[in-house]
């Protein structure tokens, strides 16, 4: 058949999971599918971190999962700007989960790309040329939007993740 | 803690969440739990290592259809409107 796999979100000290998330709304808490209306963020701010990852539940007879690629599509509101640890080049290795925070976090300082990047961006197992062979999960993405005090509420925006699968 | 983020249940491990039926009727490691966008995602991550098969390009065809005749995406979309209610759960 195929691979089966999910999106999940992490959140909180005790980094509860949260599988198969629905959206990646982005605001003023730390929760999975927050309501960005109820939680918008302060112009001038930073929402907080979002920690998610590929994760494959079941093969499904595949050998592979491997190349995964993440970035935005639209535009974001104002001049906010929308930062990651995904890059093609000089990876970081492995994010690290913690206590997900409105401040900056070292090595999510990459723009998040527009458009498919031509190779991974995302690594598994703290490498950008890794791969899943059996159920596990990708690396941590890290992003979270700075705004400016000039921005205004409401933009919409996709994520978009996407990965290769080898019979 | 692990939660499904479709029918908000929570769970004492992993492999609990993975057993568990959601309100799709399937376990999240079955394709069909995923939706009938899932399916043309697979076709199109198998397609780019050129391991689409005839064999499992029928299969996925297959499970397209019995997606959509079982309603999930509907179901998904209850989820993710916060309407579960509507179908009892």
């Amino acid at each position: 058949m195929a691979a089966t796999v999910e999106i999940d979100e992490a959140n909180g000290a005790g980094e509860t999971l949260t599988h198969n998330i629905t959206n990646s709304n982005m605001g003023n808490t730390d929760a999975a599918s927050l309501d960005p209306v109820a939680n918008p963020v302060t112009p001038g701010n930073r929402t907080y971190i979002k920690y998610q990852k590929i994760h494959v539940t079941a093969m499904g007879g595949s050998s592979k999962i491997d190349n995964l690629k993440i970035w935005r599509t639209g535009s974001l509101g104002g001049s906010a700007t929308h930062v990651t640890n995904a890059r093609t080049s000089s990876y970081a290795g492995a994010l690290s989960y913690a206590t997900p925070v409105t401040s900056s976090v070292t090595n999510v300082d990459q723009t998040m790309p527009t458009s498919a990047p031509g190779t991974a961006n995302l690594g598994i197992g703290g490498s950008l040329s890794g791969s899943l062979t059996a159920t596990g999960s990708s690396d941590y993405l890290g992003h979270q939007i700075v705004t400016n005090g000039g921005d205004t509420a409401g933009s919409t925006t996709t994520m978009n993740y996407q990965y290769d699968e080898t019979a | 803690m692990d939660i499904c983020g479709q029918c908000t249940k929570e769970f004492p491990s992993e492999q609990a969440y993975l057993n568990h039926s959601c309100i799709t009727g399937y376990k999240p490691t079955e394709i069909e739990h995923l939706g009938e966008n899932f399916v043309l995602q697979s076709k199109e991550a198998l397609k780019r290592t050129g391991s689409l098969t005839k064999t499992r390009e029928k299969e996925l065809d297959q499970t397209r259809e019995k997606v959509k005749e079982e309603g999930i995406d509907h179901k998904l979309m209850l989820a993710k409107e916060n309407r579960l209610d509507e179908i009892g759960v």
